[in-house]
């Protein structure tokens, strides 16, 4: 089967002052690829999605392309329009409001669609995800933490994404939610999104990835299949320190 | 009391009241928003009735009075909304925001009151009312102009929240009063969301304003009660709903009416803070709201 790059970083960097939080960093991801993206807290994994998707800043230095077109100069918002989709490590929504007015805010800030279309995706996405359709009008604050994480990935699938950028989204869940939202990314996938994942729980990550890009200091230190990366001393030592 | 004395006072405290709710409700949006209580807001309710004094040129009437009201509202609209970038953005962010915009908002209330007395004069005015005469219901007579400012009021309060909830701009101004971090991290625009906030709400006083102003006499400083009486009413009420300083601004007319009347002009405000002291004692988060803070 022949691969076609879908989305592509060339030399990405952002430092803050003297600090790399991700230097130099270059992978590509094929269209329908589920990237892992793994590394200890603070080696710039988080700050990779934030550069990619502009949300809340842009690269220092590099590269990305979309499809062989450019969208590192884009605003987050039109980035988001061409489809690169993001969700966040701790679970933003907007807890007064129902779950249906937290999608629809998005839909319309970043797609611009309202009133009845809105609706539909908002539905679609809400059955691709598994979100129950009678959370909808309940306050997103009074979901469990699973849910919230369900909403947010919900609201990331109603605005069409070709790339889905998911940051941790097993972290603080127990098995069965882990699982569940293991599903969920296996059938977005095999919807066609290209998924780029960060994911501290490592069962889940080497058992969706096609590949695994390991980070250490803002940089790529491994790069392949999971099962071979994970055993990679210089993964190792990353994850656990250098033996002595 | 008579029957025609009890309705005619009950009568008086609701139109007080819906005038109450428009402004209270105005800054209730304002704080739960951008965490800000705007002290200038009395001020902005006074210069929306000179403006309206202004454009209605001493001609009354239904049509001369609802262009006077609507330039007012636009006017000040604009100038709530610029208020934004001068009153509350260069100090966001900052430990001490809430102390800075009180002190920033109380020099834009002083700054707009001498404004007034220097393009205004001290003179006492008037907005001439939209309908003049009276009518009489359970044996006390009522004005059509009262009416029309309880009809108005509740008609904008309605639309608000209609706004709010059922518009795409109105849900990003309940986002970013929610959780500004995630609102920002969805692209909304935060800045122009606040400053419509304070436009909205600075409208709201203009229309306040323009009932008031011709209703009663007013001079620069006019703005004053209403305000003292808006707190009153946000922490009686709390903000945690819409409906919450909505509700209470209908309990402070009611009360401020009957006190009036049974103890005289002098002991009312005295009343509405007894009440407003005893609610921070055993009720601190008001008598129609949640321990929370929200639109």
């Amino acid at each position: 089967m022949t691969s076609v790059p879908c989305l592509q970083a060339r030399g990405l960097t952002k430092s803050f002052g003297a600090l790399a939080a991700v230097d130099d960093l270059c992978f590509t991801v094929d269209k329908g690829e589920i990237l892992g993206i793994a590394g200890p807290n603070g080696s710039g994994k988080s700050t990779l999605f934030n550069i990619i998707t502009h949300i809340p800043f842009g690269p220092t230095a590099g590269e990305v392309l979309l499809d062989g077109e450019p969208i590192h100069g884009l605003s987050d918002i039109e980035i988001t329009r061409r489809g690169v989709v993001r969700t966040f490590q701790r679970e933003a929504v907007f807890a007064s409001m129902s779950c249906v007015d937290n999608i629809l805010v998005a839909l319309e800030q970043t797609l611009g669609v309202r009133g009845k279309e809105a609706q539909r995706l908002a539905d679609e996405a809400s059955q691709t995800v598994g979100f129950p359709r009678n959370f909808h009008n309940q306050p997103a604050g009074a979901l469990t933490v699973f849910h919230q994480k369900q909403l947010m990935l919900t609201t990331a699938v109603a605005q069409r994404p070709k790339v889905l950028l998911l940051d941790e989204p097993a972290s603080s869940l127990v098995d069965d939610e882990i699982e569940r939202v293991r599903e969920v990314i296996l059938r977005l996938n095999r919807q066609g999104i290209t998924i780029l994942l960060i994911e501290h729980v490592l069962p889940l990550l080497t058992s969706v990835s096609n590949r695994l890009l390991v980070m250490e200091q803002g940089a790529g230190i491994a790069e392949g299949d999971p099962r071979e990366v994970i055993r990679d001393p210089r993964v190792i030592e990353a994850y656990l320190g250098a033996v002595a | 009391m008579s029957a025609d004395t009890f309705f005619f006072v009950g009568a008086s405290g609701l139109i007080l009241g819906g005038l109450y709710a428009l402004m209270a409700t105005g800054l209730a949006v304002v704080w739960t928003t951008l965490g800000v209580f705007n002290f200038a807001h009395g001020a902005f309710l006074a210069l929306g009735a000179y403006v309206a004094w202004q454009v209605s040129d001493g001609s009354g009437g239904p049509a001369t009075f609802l262009l006077a009201a609507c330039v007012s509202a636009a006017v000040l609209f604009c100038l709530g909304y610029v208020s934004h970038f001068a009153l509350v953005k260069p100090f966001e962010r900052k430990k001490n925001m809430v102390l800075l915009s009180v002190i920033t908002t109380l020099a834009a209330a002083a700054i707009i009151e001498n404004a007034i007395l220097l393009i205004w004069g001290p003179r006492d005015k008037q907005v001439p009312a939209a309908v003049e005469g009276s009518f009489e219901l359970f044996g006390s007579a009522l004005r059509y102009q009262d009416i029309l400012a309880l009809v108005t009021a509740l008609a904008a309060l309605v639309v608000l929240a209609t706004f709010l909830r059922r518009t795409a701009t109105g849900r990003s101004m309940r986002a970013v009063a929610q959780n500004r971090e995630a609102a920002e991290l969805m692209g909304l625009r935060t800045s122009h969301l606040f400053a419509l906030t304070i436009g909205i709400s600075t409208a709201m006083a203009a229309l306040a304003g323009v009932f008031i102003g011709s209703l009663r006499f007013m001079n620069p400083s006019f703005g004053a009660d209403p305000l003292m009486k808006s707190l009153i009413v946000v922490i009686l009420g709390g903000v945690a709903r819409f409906t919450s300083p909505i509700a209470a601004a209908f309990v402070v007319g009611l009360a401020e009416a009957f006190s009036t009347f049974f103890l005289g002009l002098y002991w009312s405000p005295a009343v509405l803070f007894g009440m407003m002291i005893a609610v921070l004692v055993v009720k601190p988060e008001g008598l129609f709201s949640r321990r929370t803070k929200t639109l």
